[in-house]
């Protein structure tokens, strides 16, 4: 059974909490027991595995309900893929007897994706999904499926274009499960990951239109690593060219102007001009903030 | 004070810092697509200024901050 014993759904415990939430445990624990039957009908699952929140729950529920034998977690390194995130997927895999690999993937060498267009991700995963598919027939196992939950509708995600043009499923968003949910079960089930921040690739910090170069991505993974060893807890470097934007939770602004001078310092010594903080703090895909702008049609893969 | 030709933009931002009583020393447009605003001041208010960022938006920015370099004391 995947149901983890559910004791209470507090309010404000997600950092996502402007999200869709279950109204109680019930509700939860009804959720819940869909994902169960989502995964037993899938028999045997090939899972899109990063590390985050929602992949290491889906991971975790996926060995409780079908069993070591029918599943496979696989985390794609690359570029674009933070070396912290990798540690707690190796972490989380070991502690919660989930079977794991490791594949290379390439996207910076795709053209279309590395010119950053606003359906960046669609490129990406069309790769990503390719190999899981390609890796899940060569293993004998019946379906491939990743992490998405009952709030990532109502993002901005042309990555989930390629998952349904490979037939990826989706067990926790089929179950209606939101991130507070997830959060919520996997506190439950133990998963360090229960309180994790949002864990998006380094490439989402970088503007639409701005080329996602190696470069790029290791001056924004040790800004980050920077802000991490500080202390912050939810934080992102956003990446304007020459200019580094910081945004953090609003209740740490204060704190990262009583650090000015040490965040200038260190963020300049990676290459950057100017150190920004965002007055407004830390907004979950800010950077999809610009697509209001373009034409309807520019915006979906 | 500016790097950027949008003076239009630069100077509504200042009237707006100005009318609202908020110290600044200069203002400024940054980032590879000019819609980053930028409030150098070395006395930041940090909750009036997140206050009127909906409205500096409006003037055409995507993005509020403040320079952490003028704040931190260095040369701007």
């Amino acid at each position: 059974m995947v149901k983890p014993r559910v004791t209470r759904i507090e309010k404000g415990m997600s950092k996502q909490s402007d999200r869709p939430v279950a109204a109680d445990s019930e509700i939860l624990e009804q959720r819940l027991g869909q994902l169960d039957g989502i995964l037993r009908e899938a028999v045997s699952v090939c899972i899109g595995y990063s590390g985050g929140v929602d992949s290491a729950f889906v991971a975790a529920a996926a060995v409780r309900t079908l069993g070591k034998a029918n599943v496979l977690a696989v985390t794609a390194l690359s570029e674009s893929y933070p070396e912290n995130q990798r540690r707690t997927a190796l972490d989380v895999a070991a502690r919660f007897g989930i079977p794991h690999i490791e594949l290379r993937t390439d996207e910076l060498n795709d053209p279309r994706y590395a010119a950053n267009p606003t359906n960046r991700c669609y490129f990406c995963k069309t790769e990503l999904w390719g190999r899981l598919v390609e890796l899940a027939r060569e293993r004998g196992l019946a379906t491939v499926v990743d992490g998405s939950n009952a709030d990532d509708s109502a993002d901005h995600r042309p990555g989930a274009l390629a998952a349904r043009e490979h037939g990826v499923r989706s067990p926790l968003q089929e179950a209606g499960l939101t991130k507070r949910d997830i959060r919520e079960a996997s506190r439950a089930l133990g998963l360090p990951t229960w309180d994790q921040p949002a864990s998006p690739c380094l490439a989402s910090r970088l503007p639409y239109g701005i080329a996602v170069t190696n470069g790029r991505l290791r001056q924004v993974e040790d800004a980050e690593s920077m802000l991490r060893r500080l202390g912050f807890g939810e934080f992102r470097v956003r990446h304007h060219g020459d200019v580094a934007r910081i945004e953090v939770a609003p209740a740490e602004i204060g704190r990262a102007l009583s650090l000015a001078e040490t965040l200038v310092a260190g963020i300049r010594a990676l290459g950057f001009d100017r150190v920004l903080l965002d007055i407004e703090g830390y907004r979950r895909g800010a950077l999809n903030e610009a697509l209001v702008l373009l034409p309807a049609g520019a915006r979906d893969a | 004070m500016r790097d950027t030709p949008n003076d239009e933009r630069l100077t509504a931002m200042a009237g707006l810092l100005e009318r609202e009583g908020i110290a600044y020393e200069g203002v400024a447009v940054a980032g590879a697509h000019d819609d980053v605003a930028v409030v150098r001041t070395r006395d930041v208010d940090a909750d009036r200024l997140a206050a009127i960022a909906k409205r500096i938006r409006a003037l055409g920015f995507r993005y509020v901050t403040i320079d952490l370099e003028t704040v931190a004391g260095g040369a701007a």
